[in-house]
């Protein structure tokens, strides 16, 4: 195992009922790296998620985060590991405050965990939060109701709570889908800033172009199966890709 | 006079458990049909620890929030893992087995006929036994739970539960422990209604099955419900508006045994009422909390 590994997906299979949603899948994350995971609507990209963060438990397989088998564990195990991830749609807790999602994600499970993360006191969350919601330009008054805000902006909120909790690797399931190209800019400034800190990034994405753009590698899922984990200069080349990806 | 005392007495202690229920189904968002059971578990903990123990009232009201606490806990670990109307069913379930307890277990309990002669506490030397004596503690106590209440709805903790009310799946991806939360939710929770059950059994100084029926259940839901889910003010407002409501009909000249039937009627026309009118309560649930000093945006 590389040492430059923080997440490691090892012979993972999952079927529901007789149908297949995942098969002999494996694949590392590298530090610093963006990884996108690309393929048609029911190839199993979701649920290759669900079961890396414990949401779906797999039939067989191994999930290590860090080098620990973490296979089966709970979805706020996995987190408390460093994985934190966002769903298709926007999560957030929609009745409370931009400021009260800011301290859930910061603080977690305790107000102690503030300091675990380097951030002293709900203020110091704050001020994290505050700057990393201004390098994605996103201007929203700490005392708005979370759920009033528009779809873009919640997008941005949401991950921007994900470095709140000083992940390791962040799992982000479709992050452009339905928003303008000045969210997408903001998104991608986002990821660079998370590949300079070092992080792992595994990305869901239907946008091709996207995925060309910022990713380091291309895993290509055809019913539950890893087609391809190739280059991503290389997606656009290969007919069998192509072939896959627009099938459905 | 000291029927006037008797009606702030009980406004205090249907508070407490009207606050003690806004824990679970205000915060944590968990209608829970149970609430009457802690309350009774409380009141007759307390009735035995003082009769037949001889536990001075204070200790055994702080024993009986205990005990409460783990029979909550063990009901919310159980209870939680089913979701939305079955949830409601399991609380509802438990509540009909403590009724049917307390109504059947006559060596323990008294059966129908309940425990009368319940010890009254003694404050420095002498006994409570007016309503007139009982109204500063009780009102204090109340007060006390307010703010626990208060402290809850603006800490962390709450924070949490209000969460996990509001999307599961996003507070777990957090790395937040919902069950445990749930769970803890229901310990406070019990222990409050136990406390609200131990100041009734020891002011009333009888107690039977009667009092902690699903009807008692579903009253202090309706009380927390028309006063503002997830709203400290709002419960104690509720508890207020549905203990006066049948003393007010009293007053009016209706016999008290119709105004205990009417007092259902109320409940009903309450609800409806609020459910038109205001959807999220009396006192609705402030979303937009304190600020902290953000020295950023």
């Amino acid at each position: 195992m590389e040492s430059d590994s923080t997440l490691s997906v090892r012979s993972i299979c999952k079927k529901y009922g007789g149908v297949v949603a995942l098969s002999d899948v494996s694949f590392e994350l590298q530090r610093a790296a963006i990884t996108a995971i690309i393929g048609a609507n029911g190839a199993g990209k979701t649920t290759l998620f669900d079961v890396i963060t414990g949401f779906t438990k797999p039939d067989s397989g191994h999930v290590f985060v860090r080098h620990a088998d973490a296979t089966g564990a709970s979805p706020e195990c996995i987190a408390r590991l460093g994985v934190r991830r966002t769903f298709q749609g926007v999560r957030l807790a929609r009745r409370l405050s931009v400021l009260d999602n800011i301290l859930l994600a910061a603080g977690g499970t305790s107000i102690n965990r503030f300091e675990r993360c380097g951030l002293k006191t709900p203020n110091c969350a704050v001020r994290r939060a505050s700057e990393i919601l201004a390098i994605v330009g996103l201007r929203i008054a700490l005392d708005e109701v979370a759920g009033k805000l528009s779809f873009g902006e919640q997008k941005l909120l949401s991950l921007a709570l994900c470095e709140l909790g000083e992940p390791t690797t962040l799992l982000l399931d479709e992050p452009f889908a339905g928003v303008d190209a000045a969210v997408v800019s903001a998104i991608c400034v986002l990821l660079r800033r998370w590949t300079e800190l070092g992080k792992s990034i595994l990305v869901i994405e239907h946008n091709i172009g996207a995925v060309v753009s910022i990713s380091d590698r291309v895993i290509v899922l055809e019913r539950g199966r890893i087609l391809k984990n190739v280059k991503p200069a290389d997606v656009g080349k290969d007919d069998q890709i192509l072939r896959g990806f627009l099938r459905g | 006079m000291s029927y006037a005392f008797h009606v702030v007495n009980l406004v205090g202690i249907y508070a407490i458990l009207a606050l003690s229920l806004n824990i679970v189904s205000g915060f944590a968002g968990l209608l829970s049909l149970s609430q009457a059971a802690f309350y009774g578990i409380g009141a007759y903990s307390v009735a035995l620890a003082t009769l037949h123990a001889g536990l001075p009232v204070s200790l055994a009201i702080l024993a009986a929030m205990l005990a409460t606490a783990a029979v909550a806990a063990l009901v919310g670990a159980a209870s939680t893992r089913f979701r939305r109307d079955y949830f409601v069913i399991a609380t509802f379930a438990f509540q009909v087995l403590t009724f049917s307890l307390f109504n059947n277990l006559v060596a323990i309990t008294g059966g129908p006929n309940g425990i009368s002669g319940i010890v009254q506490p003694r404050i420095l030397g002498h006994t409570l036994t007016s309503s007139r004596a009982f109204s500063g503690p009780i009102l204090a106590l109340a007060f006390s739970t307010f703010l626990v209440s208060t402290w809850i709805e603006n800490s962390q903790f709450g924070r949490i539960l209000r969460a996990v009310r509001e999307d599961e799946p996003f507070a777990r991806s957090l790395g937040i422990s919902v069950s445990l939360f749930k769970v803890s939710a229901f310990a406070i929770s019990g222990a409050l209604a136990a406390l609200a059950g131990g100041l009734y059994a020891t002011y009333i100084t009888y107690i039977d099955p009667t009092s902690f029926t699903f009807a008692e259940s579903l009253s202090v839901l309706t009380m927390v419900i028309v006063g503002g889910l997830g709203n400290s003010c709002g419960a104690v407002i509720g508890a207020l508006l549905f203990t006066l409501a049948p003393e007010l009909l009293r007053a009016i000249g209706i016999a008290g045994g119709t105004a205990a039937n009417i007092r259902q009627v109320v409940f009903g026309m309450c609800l409806v009422v609020v459910v038109f009118l205001r959807p999220a309560g009396l006192f609705r649930e402030k979303l937009a909390r304190r600020k902290v000093q953000s020295n950023g945006i």
